[in-house]
């Protein structure tokens, strides 16, 4: 009885250092990053869902309530709404992209910010910050600058 | 008689081995490898438990207000997703280390570029205002310049 208790032993932690070996280890790894990549992705879908459900809800309830004053006073506001989706949307394709190539890829980042920082700026309302509104203004304009600066980067260096 | 002595040099000689370079190179990389892996094991339990967190608190929002869309709810979540996204990276990071036994300053790099776009992302002008959007872009910058010159300086060798 005794040996094989101790081969049984032995081959339980023989598992355990093949579990350990870098290769079973690494895979183990991927599969687990492939695993949480699609939860998020569909936890992702769902959002966008809602979300686009909403949007609808709102506009049709804004073109109810007000429509003589649907230009000046909604439009921008539902642009807003309009460009919360299209991040949502980006970030979706982060995650995504991340499943296809376990990486997660600069220029995609890159370009969702590039998205977010826009929204801003499109959305920009200066009589809500008054007398920082300039200040905040340049903030934004430095954050592109600097996005699209490192966009470039990013494009040059992985094309070559 | 001869045995102390022998075993005393028998003991000398062990531990000449055990320091020798190569034997020593070869214990210090596999407790490298050792805590790479533990580092992994504990980053994957982390991003289990912040899925799980995840899931919950879009439910949660859900049910209890299923406007997601037109406040910083929205946001918020983006903020959440880009955590996750960002651990991920980071497990990156650690699997890569394992493979080649060298922290890959691209990885690093390309994980900070994340993080500092998830604060853009989920950048609220009403609660900080344009200063630290300024440093924010100029985080971007220097990580995207500093980029380029390792991409460029790994790339000639």
């Amino acid at each position: 009885m005794a040996p094989t208790k101790k081969t049984k032993f032995n081959q339980f932690l023989e598992d355990i250092a093949m579990f350990f070996s870098d290769a079973n280890f690494m895979s183990g790894i991927h599969w687990m990053e492939g695993f949480v990549s699609k939860v998020l992705s569909l936890v992702m879908v769902f959002i966008i869902i809602v979300s686009v459900g909403d949007l609808i809800i709102i506009v049709y309830q804004q073109i109810l309530t007000k429509p003589d004053k649907f230009l000046d006073e909604t439009l921008f506001m539902l642009f807003g709404l309009f460009l919360d989706i299209l991040i949502a949307l980006e970030i979706l394709e982060n995650i995504t992209a991340y499943l296809r190539k376990h990486v997660v890829q600069v220029e995609l980042v890159i370009v969702t910010s590039l998205v977010a920082v826009a929204r801003k700026i499109i959305i920009f309302d200066f009589s809500a910050y008054k007398g920082s509104a300039g200040q905040n203004l340049i903030g934004l304009g430095m954050a592109i600058l600097a996005l699209s600066i490192s966009y470039w980067i990013v494009r040059r260096l992985n094309r070559s | 008689m001869k045995s102390p002595k022998n075993e005393q040099s028998n003991i000398v000689e062990r531990i000449i081995n055990f320091v020798d370079d190569s034997r020593f190179l070869y214990g210090i990389d596999w407790i490298q490898g050792f805590v790479a892996k533990v580092l992994s094991l504990v980053m994957v339990i982390i991003i289990i438990i912040s899925l799980g967190d995840l899931i919950g608190i879009v439910l949660g929002q859900f049910l209890l207000e299923p406007i997601l869309v037109g406040h910083q709810t929205l946001f918020y979540l983006f903020g959440l997703f880009l955590d996750i996204l960002i651990a991920l990276e980071i497990l990156e990071n650690i699997t890569a280390y394992l493979r080649k036994h060298i922290v890959q300053m691209e990885l690093v790099i390309v994980t900070s570029l994340v993080a500092v776009a998830r604060k853009i992302i989920i950048f609220d002008i009403k609660k900080a205002g344009g200063f630290d959007l300024i440093g924010l872009a100029i985080a971007i910058l220097a990580l995207s310049i500093s980029y380029l010159i390792i991409k460029t300086t790994n790339r000639k060798e």
